[in-house]
Order: structure tokens, then sequence, then C-alpha cells
């Protein structure tokens, strides 16, 4: 049974054709309202004065032609809104195009000329690698050991480097040679070791052993007879990389 | 959005001028809230929660400009009771501009639900979830929002006079 304080305090929530107290709560409201008569003249005085103060609250005039300027304003912010949101894009796809053409411009004038005249005194100069010593150094200093050809003369290597020999996937030191000229020879010398390859058929002699069209096999002398070098050559005769010794 | 202004422009400019007690104000605020409503069309997923989200986005135009303002002391209702109090047998009809000086005097906290509750039918839930607020909360403001409405606009005037001093200890 619902006593006359909480039947007071739940009838500043019970508002007719509203479901906001509970099912059960309103239902003892009802049944308190029903039994007892002061809290019933209660509730009514108050539902009147709700709807005297709902009355009161609502009766606000409207300004004249408030609907007018209120769709003339949206119109403006509307336009103001595009305007804004145009010189965004525009300024968003300015920045943009200023950034990629300065991006154009600065790879375009980074890449330096090709420069035929400069290719040629520098291949002239060949390399700072100029004896067998220079260029196993070269390569112990990137962790590998391997013994240069003492034939070719290191006027004219051009640089080291390392490269899959053809035919295997084995990576090997690559030492290029080149003697430009009337007859310009270029020779590309791929270095294998007798623990990557079994070298058996050539003989350490530190000879040509093997010639078949611009292919050279070449065997290193004792005591570095563990060694051989492949050569793949181009153009003129291989000798004219070779030590005038060699050469003979 | 000219359909929201259809629906709902003349309720909104009530709200806000029960809020804010100037029809300029109101105006401008009613204009704001259409504006940023506008702007933010594609965050209204629910048609029918159309109402309350522009009575939201106007309370929150009209809470940034109260901060921004400095303002009177505006009437606390902490000490009052939540349980409704009697009143006269015969009521007499409010002046609204009356009822407009008694709700300027309230702080905002308790001038937004009552206003709603009264103006728009505003269920509990909707208005707690209008101002952020637990629902029990509400419903302690609300009941003394209510019962400071009741007393300072429903007593006969001789009945005030003399009560002028028992108001006073009851936070009013």
């Amino acid at each position: 049974m619902m006593d006359c304080n909480t039947a007071r305090l739940l009838l500043n929530f019970a508002r007719p054709a509203s479901t906001e107290l509970e099912a059960s709560e309103a239902e003892a409201l009802q049944n308190h309202l029903g039994d007892c008569t002061e809290c019933a003249a209660l509730a009514q005085s108050q539902r009147a004065a709700d709807a005297i103060l709902k009355r009161a609250m609502q009766a606000v005039p409207l300004p004249e032609g408030l609907h007018l300027r209120l769709m003339k304003r949206l119109d403006r912010e509307r336009d103001a809104w595009w305007w804004r949101r145009i010189r965004r894009v525009a300024a968003v796809a300015a920045a943009l195009l200023l950034a990629v053409g300065g991006a154009w411009i600065w790879w375009r004038d980074s890449r330096p000329e090709l420069d035929p005249t400069l290719i040629q005194a520098a291949a002239q100069r060949a390399s700072n690698l100029n004896s067998p010593k220079d260029v196993e150094e070269w390569y112990r200093q990137r962790g590998v050991t391997m013994v240069a050809p003492t034939q070719f003369d290191y006027q004219w290597f051009l640089s080291p480097n390392f490269g899959k020999l053809p035919g295997t996937n084995r990576q090997v030191p690559l030492l290029v040679f080149w003697r430009p000229g009337d007859k310009a020879v270029l020779a590309q010398v791929f270095v294998v070791s007798k623990r990557q390859f079994n070298l058996e058929q050539f003989a350490p002699n530190d000879q040509i052993s093997w010639n078949y069209q611009g292919l050279y096999v070449i065997r290193s002398a004792p005591p570095n007879e563990n060694f051989a070098y492949v050569v793949l050559s181009s153009g003129g005769p291989l000798d004219r990389l070779f030590k005038p010794a060699a050469a003979q | 959005v000219q359909k929201l202004v259809a629906d709902y422009y003349e309720s909104l400019y009530r709200y806000a001028y029960r809020l804010t007690g100037c029809s300029a104000d109101a105006e401008d605020l009613t204009q704001e809230a259409f504006c940023q409503a506008q702007m933010k069309l594609s965050q209204l997923r629910d048609q029918n929660r159309a109402k309350a989200w522009l009575f939201s986005i106007l309370r929150n135009a009209y809470l940034h400009r109260l901060r921004a303002e400095k303002h009177e002391p505006r009437l606390s209702l902490d000490g009052m009771s939540d349980l409704a109090q009697p009143v006269p047998e015969s009521l007499p009809e409010v002046d609204p501009e009356r009822l407009q000086r008694a709700l300027n005097e309230l702080e905002e906290v308790f001038r937004t639900p009552i206003i709603l509750y009264y103006f728009e039918d505003f269920t509990y839930r909707e208005i707690a979830e209008q101002m952020d607020l637990p629902m029990g909360t509400v419903m302690s403001r609300l009941a003394r929002a209510k019962s400071y409405l009741r007393t300072r606009l429903l007593q006969p005037v001789s009945e005030l006079a003399t009560d002028g001093s028992r108001r006073a200890n009851d936070g009013l």
C-alpha cells in the first residue's frame, strides 16, 4: 500500500497519457488516489496547475516574417558554405599543384646530364685500383677473399663488382676491363673458386686454357691455383687487355 | 532542411524565447540552430528524432552564448523539496510575461527541463538525453522547478506577500 509521501512524490511524474512511471508505480498511485481523498484533491489541483503553466509557457507570439528571414539566412549560409568549400578545395588543389610542380622541377634539374665526353674521360682514367693487390684489398674489405688475375693490365681495369655467373645461381666477384681505341675490347671477368666449382678440367698454369668465341677460362698459377677466371669478352682481341709480357 | 524549418521553426523559436527571455536573442538563436543543423544534416539519421536533435543543437548554442556572457546570479533550487505541494483550489491564469520573469531568475539547469517539460511534452528520458544527465537528476530538478513555478505564479498575491519570508527560507 503506497503512503501519502510516496504518492505526492510520484505525482510530479504522473502526466496524463504519459508512461513516465513504471506500470506498477502508476497502478499503485491510482489505487492510492482512489483511496485517499486528500491526495486525490492534490493530484487534481496539480494537473490544473500544470495545464495553466503549460498554456502560459506556450503563449509566445511569433515575430512577423520569421520563417522568411530564417530561409533567407539559411540560403546565405549555404552560399557562404559553398564558397568556403570551393576556396578550400581550390587552395588545396593549388598547394598540390605547386608541390607536384616543384617536385617535377627538382627531379628534372637534379638528374645529371648523360655526357659521353665525361664517360670517355672517366673510362680512360679507369678506376683507382691499379693492381691485383688493390682489387683483392677492395674485395677483402667486403668480406670476400679472392685472388685477382695477374695477366691483365690494370690500367684498363674499369670496376670491381659482384655478379651472377651465367648458367649458375652463384654470385661471384666480377671485374670489368675495357680498353678503348680502334680495336676496343670489353671483358667481364668472373672470379670463381675451387670451393664453389670443380676446376679439375682446367690446368693450373696461368694460361688461357679454353677459347670458345669470346669465352675464356683462365686458371690461376700456383701457389694460387684455387681460382679460375671466366672471361666473357666482346670486340677486339683479349690480349689487348693483358700486360705486354702476358700478351706475348 | 527546408522541411525541418517548416516543421519546427515555431517550436524552436518559442523554446529559444523561453530560454533567453528576449525575442531578438531568440530569433538569433533559432537562426543559428538551423544554420548548424544545415551543416550537420548528415548526422541526423533518424527523422523521428529531428525535433529532439534540433532542440539539442539550440540548447548547445544557447549554453555556448551563456558561457561567453557575464550574467546575474540565478536562483538555485537545490534546497527545495521534491514533494508536490498543495496549490489553491481556484487558480488564476498565468501572465506569460510573468512566467518569463520567473524563468529568467532560474538557473539554466532548472530552466531547461521545465521548459521542455511544459512546452513540448518531452519525456523525462528525452530531457535526460538532451541534457546528458541521469534521469533521476532530471526528475528531481523538474520536481523542484515545478514546485517553484507553482508557488511563484499560482499563489494568490496576498499569500505571496505574507509568505515572502518563508519562501526565502525555502530557497526561493
